[in-house]
């Protein structure tokens, strides 16, 4: 049976990084909000049950059984999944999807989502990560570009609190920075050579969302300086790194303006042909599996990119019979990712009395430098590297006695210096790559989401530049052991999924116009993952929030002329 | 075969008590405690080894891993002959979080070992003397012995579970090493005569 609810000015679908965003702004505009979120609440500080656990208070100091494991065999490959943070992470027998070929689906359904568990390095995309796809011929052209966007970044940046140094780099430009976090010994070190070495390089210490000093917005949101705890993915009781939860849902729930429902399912975005526009949600509340009906005068699609294209595809309509909005068929489709398969690690034995305190929570990172300005490399976009150098424990090994208290007092001491080097890598959008609703439903009748997605020879070829370039940098830094190798890891364990209902000018080749509103349904926005036209080269989470508030200052302008 | 005895996961009071106190535990209230806390499982096939281990029936991988623990850990051991306390902790580790593989490595390499120190000891490990245990010790950690070495190579894995049982438990992890659960900011430079302990970062 229908609920009849009350209409909204705005409905918000999921309260993830982009969700939350987009309720923090209609609210701060006196929009009347609903945020739809299909998990269960997570109220910042008091749903954080192990933020200050130590290592001793948890069965098997933290580690994961081997029977959970084998229960859990996608969501327990994250590296941020553990005992004390896998109450964060869907389970992988709650929500199956069907894999067409091998794809890691990392899911976070609460409030907050992802949120509260990513890794929060922010970067902003530099007007390479726009022009160089369309320009080197493996993208269509972004609707807009950098300039279009940088205003944005730097309203996002100073409200969540942004960690950096101002390098004055082209391929990451600065933006509105808090303190950097320092550089060890090593790590200067390596830079050094970096520099001495290559002119078309360099090394800056990464910029993350970790207050490292608080403004004035930052402590009227009641958050506090960064304690360098690195205990991040299980909440942090100080909101020192942004997340929803800490910043914009508390900051959009003081306006008086919205109203944040929990466990409801979103099923499909209802289509009035008369309008020729949304109504509304049609949702199933998790636990009395009941269908209701929300209205609203604007939807924002931000349930995370495979969700957001599910929903999407599932709100057929005679109309739209193919999905909302999807008259040429490209809805799902252009799925795309990072590509993380390269890593390398090494050792140094210089700055042998040098050590640290503390954990940062960020390390180095070295920008894009393939096909800045032209394509010039055997492959298509960019990578960037991330570089951290840290004293080994006691797990390495080490000379002299090998038991006894000489032993033991030996691996309580720091160990030599142990290097690792990741990639990040942009791939190329695909049309194959996809998501696609299945016949099959899930326990609330929903169709299941398909993924269809690969590597492609482009990645191959990316990840072996990395590997010779990534060698040879630490073999000028006076490396050892260096160790350079493929993980070998599917599509999904990037977390980095993007794509599906893509921004662009031409209807005939993108969902989404320049403002993410859709091209055949006016008062549809998509801002999450799901409208990247292509994944650059950067962290993409920064890029999601700036957009999303560009996007709602669109539509409140039009929804006051009238427009909308 | 299952490498170990209780096949259920280790309920939230014990591995409490085991991984807080890091206290010594009597063989009779270790086996005890195992069997309170296995809830409903007790009855399980496996759990009657630990039955029968009450009665020296079996193998005592317990009295095993609490030697092997004392000699790994010299002046740092926190237990006495009779304690059980590491030898609890390293079983259920290695029953709830290693592979099948991995146990039954542990398993044929700890018989391999104790029918090494029967033929030239007399004895099992945990029987011998404290200097025929220092003997054996050496001459399974001495890369000077690699035949010897490679042949017990086990050793090496379950070494690594007790120093992480150790260096995870509040003793090790606050008496030993320098544990900051807060450490307040980061300084990336700083002179090891200041701080010499890990756990900083």
């Amino acid at each position: 049976m229908d609920t009849l609810t009350p209409d909204f000015d705005a409905i918000v679908i999921g309260s993830g990084i982009s969700g939350g965003w987009a309720a923090k702004e209609f609210c701060e505009r006196g929009f009347k909000t609903l945020v739809l979120e299909r998990g269960r609440q997570v109220t910042h500080v008091e749903d954080y049950p192990t933020a200050q656990t130590h290592p001793w208070e948890m069965d098997y100091h933290g580690r994961i059984t081997q029977k959970e494991r084998e229960d859990n065999p996608i969501v327990s490959k994250c590296y941020a999944y553990g005992r004390a943070t896998e109450h964060f992470f869907v389970k992988d027998h709650e929500h199956p999807y069907q894999q067409d070929k091998p794809f890691d689906w990392i899911r976070a359904y609460q409030v907050g989502g992802k949120s509260l568990l990513w890794a929060r390095q922010v970067q902003r995309w530099s007007r390479y990560e726009f022009e160089r796809p369309y320009r080197d011929g493996y993208g269509i052209q972004w609707p807009i570009g950098y300039r279009d966007l940088a205003p944005w970044y730097s309203h996002v940046e100073r409200f969540i609190g942004v960690s950096g140094s101002k390098d004055g780099l082209e391929e990451v430009p600065d933006g509105e920075f808090l303190p950097a976090w320092e550089m060890n010994a090593i790590e200067e070190h390596i830079q050094t050579q970096i520099n001495a070495h290559y002119t078309d390089r360099t090394a800056v210490i990464g910029r993350c969302a970790h207050l490292t000093k608080t403004t004035d917005l930052h402590r009227q949101q009641g958050r506090n300086q960064c304690m360098a705890r690195t205990r991040c993915e299980r909440g942090c009781p100080l909101g020192a790194y942004f997340s929803s939860n800490a910043s914009t849902l508390p900051w959009a729930q003081k306006t008086g303006n919205l109203s944040l429902k929990t466990h409801k399912v979103v099923s499909k975005i209802l289509y009035d042909p008369q309008t020729q526009k949304a109504s509304g949600v049609e949702v199933i509340d998790q636990f009395t599996k009941a269908t209701e009906r929300y209205s609203a005068r604007v939807i924002f699609v931000n349930a995370a990119t495979i969700n957001t294209n599910a929903i999407l595809l599932n709100s057929t309509s005679e109309r739209f019979p193919n999905g909302l909005g999807n008259d040429t068929g490209l809805l799902g489709r252009y799925l795309s990712f990072h590509n993380y398969r390269g890593q390398i690690t090494a050792t140094h034995h210089g700055e042998a009395q040098s050590y640290y305190r503390g954990r940062r929570p960020t390390s180095i990172m070295v920008p894009s430098f393939r096909n800045k300005t032209q394509q010039e490399a055997d492959f298509q976009g960019g990578y960037m590297m991330f570089y951290s150098a840290t004293r080994t424990d006691w797990s390495r090994t080490q000379q002299g006695p090998q038991f006894g208290t000489e032993f033991i007092q030996n691996s309580a001491c720091p160990g030599p210096w142990s290097i690792y080097m990741m990639m990040q890598g942009e791939t190329v959008p695909r049309i194959n790559n996809r998501v696609y609703l299945t016949p099959e439903k899930d326990h609330f009748g929903i169709p299941k989401p398909a993924l269809d997605v690969a590597y492609t020879d482009n990645d191959e070829k990316m990840l072996k530049d990395f590997l010779d370039e990534g060698t040879a940098m630490l073999q000028k830094a006076g490396c050892e052991n260096i160790n350079a190798y493929e993980t070998h890891q599917a599509p999904g364990l990037d977390i980095h999924e993007m794509g599906g209902v893509r921004m662009g000018a031409n209807p005939q080749e993108a969902l989404l116009n320049g403002h993410n509103q859709l091209h055949l349904c006016a008062n549809v926005f998509v801002t999450d993952g799901a409208c990247m036209s292509s994944t650059g080269v950067q962290n993409p989470s920064l890029t999601f929030m700036a957009l999303t508030a560009r996007a709602v200052d669109f539509a409140t302008e039009a929804l006051k002329e009238g427009r909308l | 075969m299952g490498f170990f005895v209780w096949g259920f996961k280790m309920s939230n009071a014990f591995s409490s008590f085991v991984r807080h106190k890091y206290i010594p535990m009597n063989r009779r209230q270790s086996l005890v405690l195992l069997l309170q806390s296995s809830f409903g499982a007790a009855l399980l096939p496996q759990n009657l080894w630990a039955q029968t281990s009450l009665n020296n029936q079996k193998p005592d991988y317990l009295l095993f891993f609490e030697a092997f623990a004392a000699q790994l850990l010299g002046n740092y051991y926190q237990g006495d002959t009779s304690s059980y306390t590491m030898g609890v902790a390293t079983a259920c580790f290695i029953q709830n979080c290693l592979t099948a593989p991995a146990q039954n490595t542990l398993t044929h390499g700890i018989e391999k070992l104790q029918a090494f120190c029967q033929q030239q000891y007399e004895g099992a490990f945990e029987t011998l003397p404290n200097t025929e245990q220092h003997q054996v010790m050496t001459q399974l950690f001495d890369s000077k012995q690699a035949v010897f070495a490679k042949a017990f190579a086990f050793a090496k894995q379950l070494r690594a579970i007790q120093l992480f049982e150790f260096f995870n438990s509040e003793y090790g992890a606050t008496q030993v090493l320098e544990y900051l659960p807060v450490p307040g900011g980061y300084q990336g430079k700083i002179d090891r005569k200041t701080n010499n302990r890990l756990w900083t970062h």
